[in-house]
């Protein structure tokens, strides 16, 4: 490998020649020869230690971090090609569509040993079968919107970040967690049962045959489509029964949220508690009184407090309890503050406790939701003493036998259902639908990389490598920490952004001197990857 | 859903998902056009700024629409050719699952193999919520997320 080449020829490079243990995705742009997108020749400084100079440059750099953090996680003889291009896709000054990626292929009964007459997709196959199973073809298909920040009647004012950092501007979208997630479809976090519970073509697939329906206690080619169709519509009902993601759960999840009542004993105990989007986080302090019902003796229901209350004095300073449905979340909560109230309990008219969306920045008190059955108890028996906290038994975004909980919101959404985990995830994941600014994606996948051992992925067992030194930095930790695939995705940059060994070494202590004030490498870990860039720069 | 808020370009995309639903004689029984049908064969509809009431399009709003949707007709277009300089194929997908399934193949080792529909690509948009805070999310195909999604809400 020649190390310092210039940029374009050694990312070239770089992406062909990784650790042999590694799997190498290739870039495969859609953009070449059009002198647009992944060639865009504008002009760009350099951002978030994106060493690029043009729009192309950084777009090309950042999408090949992506490739080879993913290349350090997984294990796979056959190269992986991943098609990428920059496109205008559809946009209005406030909304766009980002992007999209998915395999190109799949397969069925192409090695020995792989589940019978069931889909795989292609990246995997081709990692399982150890040869290309479709020389000349893509394994993943990529498009993201090349609009953005170039068109100003796209997404006005936004811009993508191509830094490599972490530290997205306010008003900018981090273009390297998108790839990572994106990149995490196409390598096979993704299902192929239709909205209906139909299986493509007719046959499972490996996504599929580990998603579970925990109230029938079948995975999902022992149900019929209906039944399939019923769970796609859950997030309480549908989770992943791989047992590599139920082992590291406890490692990645946060203990449940919980309304925990004391008093009466009959209602006594931990109820799992949905957290609302607007409002103040609830916690032991603010949620600490006296439960009752709310009433408002009008409209669809007198329980839903979607009108102004008329039973004031019972709930005022203390939290009142509502049924969900005929108005918006923030509605309810803002009739049971106007009358005194100290916070809101909402009954959910289904299963599971749904996470509570809107926007009111007057509303000064915290809300929780539960579910139905759960509501029903509680309405029962009332006046309740109540508080807030953590249910040490059990996990957040996971069912009481700890199984974790795909996306399956009702109604059924396409484009997101099943093929994410759910958004009840705390911490926020990065297979959730929805991308936030607390991922690092260059840092921690979470549960991503359990799953991908569930469905047949190797991934890397062993310690960082830079050249032949092998540091003290896990590739992938347990619990979905990739700090070696980092070290190792920064060290293929630092060759191929660099004119030469002392300015190789320079990028490498600079990566040394920012990993180790963000704490990602800890200890002696900076040191000894340090030593290893000097010796492989010999 | 509060239509006075939404974009003009989603307004024009549940106009034609209404309007493809819609038999001839409810089409005639409306009371008043909302929408109006272009050159191009789509139907646009705006909303009024004062009224917050759907209505036709102006010439001018109606320019604008097809203009914003000019760019991903366009690249949409050129999806359906594999891209010549990527050395590589697959960046073009069937359109149906049924147009995939009939292009399944068998594998030297015995297996199958076949591509996979668009449909099945994910998609992720973002919009602006009502603070302006930029919120990420999956959506079906090329349509564009709403403003709030009515299970969000209530």
């Amino acid at each position: 490998m020649n190390k310092f080449a210039p940029l374009a020829a050694a990312l070239l490079a770089a992406a062909f020649a990784s650790n042999a243990a590694a799997a190498d995705l290739v870039l495969i742009s859609g953009d070449a020869g059009t002198g647009t997108g992944l060639e865009d020749p504008t002009a760009k400084a350099p951002e978030g230690q994106n060493p690029g100079t043009t729009l192309g440059e950084q777009r090309t750099i950042a999408y090949q971090f992506a490739m080879d953090l993913w290349g350090s996680v997984l294990q796979s003889d056959a190269t992986i090609y991943v098609g990428a291009s920059f496109q205008p896709l559809t946009c209005t000054p406030t909304s766009a569509v980002l992007g999209s990626a998915g395999t190109t292929f799949i397969f069925s009964d192409f090695a020995p040993g792989v589940v019978p007459e069931t889909w795989y997709s292609s990246a995997l196959a081709d990692s399982i079968a150890g040869e290309d199973l479709n020389p000349g073809y893509i394994d993943i298909n990529s498009r993201f919107n090349g609009d953005i920040g170039v068109n100003p009647n796209c997404l006005t004012g936004a811009d993508w970040y191509y830094g490599l950092d972490g530290k997205t501007p306010e008003g900018k979208i981090n273009f390297l967690n998108v790839v990572m997630h994106e990149i995490g479809h196409g390598l096979g976090f993704q299902g192929f049962t239709n909205s209906a519970g139909d299986f493509l073509a007719g046959q499972q697939d490996i996504y599929s045959t580990f998603a579970y329906d925990n109230v029938l206690g079948k995975t999902f080619p022992a149900l019929t489509p209906a039944e399939r169709a019923n769970a796609l519509r859950s997030s309480t009902v549908l989770v992943w029964s791989g047992p590599q993601v139920k082992k590291e759960a406890p490692l990645v999840l946060d203990y449940r949220n919980a309304l925990k009542v004391a008093l009466p004993w009959q209602a006594a105990g931990n109820y799992e508690a949905g957290l609302a989007a607007f409002g103040p986080k609830p916690t032991l302090l603010n949620m600490l009184g006296i439960l009752v019902a709310a009433q408002d003796g009008a409209g669809l229901s007198s329980t839903d407090a979607c009108e102004p209350l008329t039973n004031g004095a019972t709930v005022r300073k203390k939290f009142a309890l509502v049924d969900r449905g005929n108005c918006p979340y923030v509605t309810k909560v803002a009739n049971v503050q106007a009358a005194g109230g100290l916070g809101v309990v909402v009954a959910n008219t289904g299963l599971g406790s749904p996470a509570m969306g809107g926007a009111d920045d007057t509303i000064r008190i915290p809300a929780i939701s539960v579910s139905q059955a759960d509501g029903a108890k509680l309405r029962a028996n009332l006046p309740s003493i109540i508080t807030y906290g953590q249910d040490y038994r059990h996990l957040q975004g996971a069912d009481n036998s700890g199984r974790v909980r795909l996306y399956a919101p009702n109604p059924y959404e396409s484009g997101s259902t099943f093929s994410h985990y759910d958004v009840s995830h705390l911490p926020n994941a990065l297979m959730e639908p929805a991308i936030t600014d607390t991922l690092r994606g260059d840092v921690n996948l979470d549960l991503t990389p359990a799953l991908f051992r569930d469905i047949g992925w190797t991934v890397n067992p062993g310690n960082a490598t830079i050249g032949d030194c092998v540091t003290n930095v896990d590739v992938v930790d347990t619990g979905g920490l990739i700090t070696g695939a980092n070290v190792q995705a920064w060290n293929k940059l630092c060759e191929a952004s660099s004119a030469g060994k002392p300015q190789y070494l320079k990028c490498m202590d600079n990566y040394r001197k920012r990993a180790t004030a963000d704490k990602i490498l800890v200890g002696s870990q900076g040191a000894k990857v340090l030593a290893c860039a000097a010796k492989a720069a010999k | 859903m509060n239509l006075k808020h939404q974009p003009l370009w989603l307004l024009a995309g549940i106009a034609v998902c209404i309007t493809a639903q819609a038999s001839p004689q409810q089409t005639q029984a409306a009371p008043a056009p909302t929408a109006v049908e272009s050159s191009d064969g789509a139907m646009k509809v705006a909303i009024d700024p004062k009224t917050g009431k759907l209505r036709a399009p102006t010439d001018d709003e109606a320019r604008a629409l097809s203009q914003a949707a000019q760019p991903a007709a366009n690249a949409r277009a050129l999806r359906r050719a594999e891209p010549l300089g990527a050395g590589k194929r697959g960046f073009v997908a069937p359109a149906t699952s049924g147009e995939a399934a009939a292009a399944q193949r068998k594998l030297p080792s015995g297996g199958t193999m076949q591509q996979v529909p668009e449909s099945f690509m994910t998609n992720v948009a973002i919009q602006r919520d009502a603070q302006g805070r930029m919120v990420l999310q999956h959506v079906d195909g090329e349509t564009l997320p709403q403003a709030a999604k009515e299970g969000d809400n209530e």
